[in-house]
């Protein structure tokens, strides 16, 4: 037993201990090939030493591995392959030494050598890669390269959350986007998979994770309901974490009895479940918003022009650290006019978000504007634009917002903009439109939230009066 | 030469001879060595790299413009924030969280479980449970409860997302209040709306980036450190500004000076300090510098931008204000006017939420509904004027006190109180988040059935500041500051960003 977890302990130096050949080896490779050389033939010594030291970590390295796999919890097929891969390393490395060193009287080609550093080049590079894959898991190497994490969560829409499965449909989504690349197919810490019936009833190192029945016995609901603050948290703090509605549901799924293969009508509901069921028919409860700033990247504006609008006093801010996208937001001036506008014509394909209200600007001014194809919010707010000036923004095929609040339009002008396709909220508040005009408005703009204004609040008899003591 | 040069020079040569006249043999020896000193520290300063950005992720402070308007991580929600602080700390069940449960046990002994180990503020003994002292409604299509004391605000329930289980770890105003503002409880730590303007700077060059707006007779608890700016560079404190009289103390030019001398006079000051930068490099002193430039420009821009009496009729009657008093009206409507003007951080205080029932003033029954009364109006009104000027979607409103208050009716001392009132307490209190691409008509979070601790949902400061920061486009773990060879974050090293009530 003790000469077992000895073992053991000296599985766990493999990833220190891995390192050494992958570095040594490599330099020895590269002494070699720059020994050729007049200039370093005085490294041609070194070669020979740093192959041999290369050779013996490779062995170290091979032991300290097969004990380390000994003890599981990696996948079976890349283990094998990093397995062999890895003990090929250590023979081609002794073999290497062997021919450089010449110990042997038989005869070779001279090129063999150099054939052979570059056979273990290569497999020093693959059998690498399969470790990282081991350790961090599939895709490590790429991730960042992709898209990130949580964009890539599969999220099934159900359409009739009484007739699913409770597990297909509904459990085994939230176990594949928060526990499966830990606990799945490619790692298994704890020795714990938890992407089949048959692992999760098996369980970890640690036993069981699921008393079907007593969630507060269960392993796997226990730990998703620790503080995120405490080391035995799952998922570990820094990966996405479940929902309450997703938490509330594995809950649900193990009181009832932990079921594989029951639709979710066949079991009992109660009040706190039934709201939390009926948001998955609709997968969330409010709309997916839309991007604020396209995802295209864009080339970076004219540096002249940026300036040139800020020794004006006008903001020129990327939309965030990293972008090209501009938010220009001209602040409130009388002194600002179509002029100043026109010096947003070289920001045409960056001017996202643009800020115009309370600005002397006129109709003049729309005709730039109208050529800013990427705009997706403007304010034109308490500015003497008419509906000719509206007339002229129809171009603006990314519109999402629109403030023309206090400005002197009327309902036929912003007819003009019903085919905006992405039109999302119009504020048109203290604008020359009808009482009368509303209801056709709505008809013409079917997606977007008309916003009227002209709030008030009724006069309450607290608003004026206080509270005494002798009341 | 002109008068304004002429001017330049006097001033100028009277602060060196002023200096020069201190100036002994023993200063030479002493300066000498603080000099040797200085120069090792600095050296040991720069290898920290104090304004460098590296790992901040957000522009460097330029010392120059230090509130030049920077972009934020990634693209926030919100612009601007207005933060509605009931300092006191209302109670959260007098005016959200109803528990009709708590109601069969009015007048009923305390259980000692709930008792056991805790602490409160003025509590001792056994004290007895109090129900709720107002009546609930379930308001809105979202059907949030909101009681009776605020009638306009329950119009408008549905523009909200509640927070029903906040939990702070302090029981006393001021820590908890510098807890919820600067994410610690000590002192020393920049406000919320220090790093906003640190990180975002400000749009309007005219304007600070971070004001402050007190009311209800008196400075919260913390004092100014609630919107100090800790270690930022002081450019970044909130500028406290008055609804009443001056908006900005000595802002006005002192008696028998024009305009020319005032800005003659900054600018031979600002020469001096540009002098000592030079020579001591201290960027404090270019913080000094701008904000002397600051405060010359705000001569001209802050009267306009403060005066609410320029708003039509029908907003002072929306709002309740009556132009020229100190009101919380007064300033919910100058934060809305500030917002629009680009000010990117309006902190409000309200005072005098702290319902004890020692008085008429600080009760339930009397003080708590006079407090109601006097924010119901101006606080719908604001989320509806913002809606209707289109921008709501760009600025956060957020709501809360820096505690909540017991279940249990408060037995100072252990003596029975002349008025109905209830203790400081941590465990759960209700606050609110609107606009700035928060959910509409949501509520987050449960408490027991009595309202004494959180069930589910449970948020802390940290958790509202990291949301916060979030909409603003900040991701509350990266947006750092060095200081003192460590990189700070308003969050410390806790809060989580409450995904459930973002849109």
């Amino acid at each position: 037993m003790i000469l077992l977890s000895i073992s053991g302990f000296f599985g766990r130096f493999h990833p220190l201990l891995v390192h050494l050949p992958i570095g040594i080896l490599l330099l020895g490779v590269v002494l070699h090939w720059l020994s050729r050389k007049q200039q370093f033939s005085t490294i041609r010594p070194a070669v020979s030493v740093t192959l041999l030291l290369g050779a013996i970590s490779a062995v170290l390295s091979c032991i300290s591995g097969w004990l380390l796999a000994a003890g599981g919890e990696y996948d079976a097929t890349v283990l094998d392959r990093h397995r062999w891969m890895g003990i090929g390393v250590a023979v081609i490395a002794i073999l290497y030494y062997v021919l450089y060193t010449e110990r042997f009287s038989f005869r070779f080609h001279p090129a063999l050598p150099y054939i052979l550093s570059v056979a273990l080049f290569i497999l020093i590079t693959f059998t690498g890669h399969l470790g990282g894959t081991l350790t961090h898991g599939e895709g490590y190497l790429t991730q960042d390269i992709g898209e990130p994490d949580d964009i890539k969560e599969v999220k099934k829409i159900i359409p009739n959350v009484q007739e699913a499965m409770l597990y297909n449909d509904i459990i085994q989504p939230v176990l594949q986007n928060k526990c499966y690349s830990c606990h799945g197919p490619s790692k298994q810490k704890g020795k714990l998979r938890l992407d089949s019936k048959e692992t999760i009833a098996k369980g970890g190192e640690d036993g069981k994770v699921l008393v079907a029945g007593k969630s507060a016995e269960s392993e796997l609901y226990k730990r998703i309901t620790l503080d995120l603050l405490e080391k035995k948290h799952m998922p570990p703090k820094g990966k996405s974490q479940p929902s309450e509605a997703e938490i509330a549901l594995i809950h649900w799924w193990i009181s009832t009895g932990a079921s594989f293969n029951q639709p979710v009508k066949a079991l009992p509901q109660n009040e706190k479940i039934k709201p939390l069921l009926i948001a998955l028919q609709s997968d969330h409860l409010q709309p997916p918003s839309k991007p604020e700033v396209p995802e295209v990247p864009v080339a970076e504006a004219p540096a002249q022009a940026v300036n040139k609008l800020k020794e004006m006093g006008v903001t020129v801010v990327p939309v965030s650290t990293g972008s090209n996208y501009l938010s220009v937001n001209f602040l409130d001036s009388k002194k600002i006019g179509d002029n100043e506008v026109k010096l947003l014509e070289p920001l045409a394909p960056q001017l996202v978000w643009l800020k115009l209200g309370g600005t002397s600007v006129s109709d003049n001014a729309m005709a730039t504007i109208g050529k800013l194809p990427v705009l997706i919010k403007l304010s034109l707010d308490n500015t003497g634009i008419s509906d000719k000036g509206l007339a002229m923004l129809q171009s603006l095929s990314k519109l999402q917002y629109l403030n023309v609040v206090g400005v002197k339009i009327t309902a036929q002008g912003l007819q003009s903009l019903k085919n905006l396709p992405e039109l999302q909220t119009l504020y048109l508040y203290k604008t020359d439109i009808n009482n009368a005009d509303w209801l056709s408005l709505k008809q013409s703009f079917p997606k977007a939230v008309l916003d009227t204004g002209g709030y008030a609040l009724p006069l309450l008899e607290g608003d004026t009066t206080l509270v005494t003591q002798n009341k | 030469m002109t008068q304004k040069e002429l001017h330049n020079q006097r001033l100028i040569n009277e602060a060196n001879h002023e200096t020069l006249r201190f100036v002994t043999r023993r200063h030479f020896l002493k300066d000498s060595i603080t000099g040797l000193g200085a120069m090792a520290f600095g050296s040991l300063l720069s290898g920290c790299d104090f304004w460098s950005s590296k790992g901040t992720g957000v522009n460097a402070f330029d010392s120059n413009n230090p509130l030049a308007a920077h972009p934020p991580m990634f693209p926030g929600k919100a612009k601007s924030v207005i933060y509605l602080h009931m300092a006191g700390a209302p109670s959260q069940l007098e005016m959200f969280d109803y528990k009709p449960d708590l109601m069969k046990l009015d007048g009923l002994e305390c259980p000692q479980s709930l008792l056991e180990g805790k602490r409160f503020a003025f509590i001792r003994g056994v004290p007895k449970m109090l129900g709720p002292q107002a009546h609930f409604e379930q308001r809105g299509q979202s059907g949030a409860w909101v009681s009776d004391n605020l009638p306009h605000f329950a119009t408008v329930a549905d523009e909200v997302s509640f927070l029903k289980a906040v939990k702070t770890d302090q029981f006393n105003h001021a820590p908890a209040q510098l807890l919820m503002h600067t994410g610690g409880a000590r002192l020393g730590r920049p406000s919320m709306g220090s790093w906003v303007s640190y990180g975002l700077g400000t749009e309007n060059s005219n304007l600070p980036g971070f004001v402050v707006l007190t009311s209800g007779g008196k400075n919260p608890d913390a004092g100014k450190s609630v919107w100090g700016s800790g270690f930022l560079p002081s450019v970044y404190q909130g500028v406290q500004c008055r609804s009443e009289g001056d908006p900005v103390l000595f802002i006005n030019n002192p008696e028998g000076i024009d305009k020319d001398i005032r800005k003659a006079s900054i600018e031979a000051i600002n020469k001096v300090n540009q002098q000592s930068y030079e020579e001591f490099k201290d960027p404090e002193i270019l913080s000094r510098i701008s904000q002397y430039e600051m405060a010359y420009k705000m001569q001209m821009s802050v009267p306009e931008a403060m005066d609410i009496s320029d708003e039509p009729e029908y907003i002072h009657k929306m709002y309740g204000t009556k132009p020229g008093r100190t009101s919380f009206a007064n300033n919910v409507l100058l934060a809305r006017k500030l917002v629009e003007k680009g000010v990117r951080y309006v902190q409000l205080f309200d005072w005098g939420w702290d319902s004890h029932g020692t008085s008429p003033a600080d009760c339930l029954e009397i003080g708590l509904i006079n407090k109601c009364r006097s924010i119901d109006r101006p606080i719908t009104a604001l989320l509806l004027d913002l809606k209707q000027r289109g921008l709501l979607e760009e600025t956060l409103v957020v709501w809360g006190g820096e505690f909540g208050r017991t279940p249990m009716q408060e037995n100072r001392d252990g003596k029975e109180m002349p008025f109905k009132g209830r203790d400081h307490h941590a465990e759960a209190f209700t606050m609110w988040m609107a606009g700035g691409g928060i959910k509409k008509g949501f509520s987050y979070g449960e408490t027991d059935e009595i309202g004494y601790s959180a069930r589910s949902g449970k948020v802390e400061p940290n958790d509202i500041q990291a949301t916060v920061l979030n909409q603003l486009g900040f991701d509350h773990e990266k947006f750092v500051y060095e200081f003192q060879g460590r990189p700070f974050r308003l969050t410390d090293v806790s809060g989580r960003v409450i995904r459930e009530i973002v849109a």
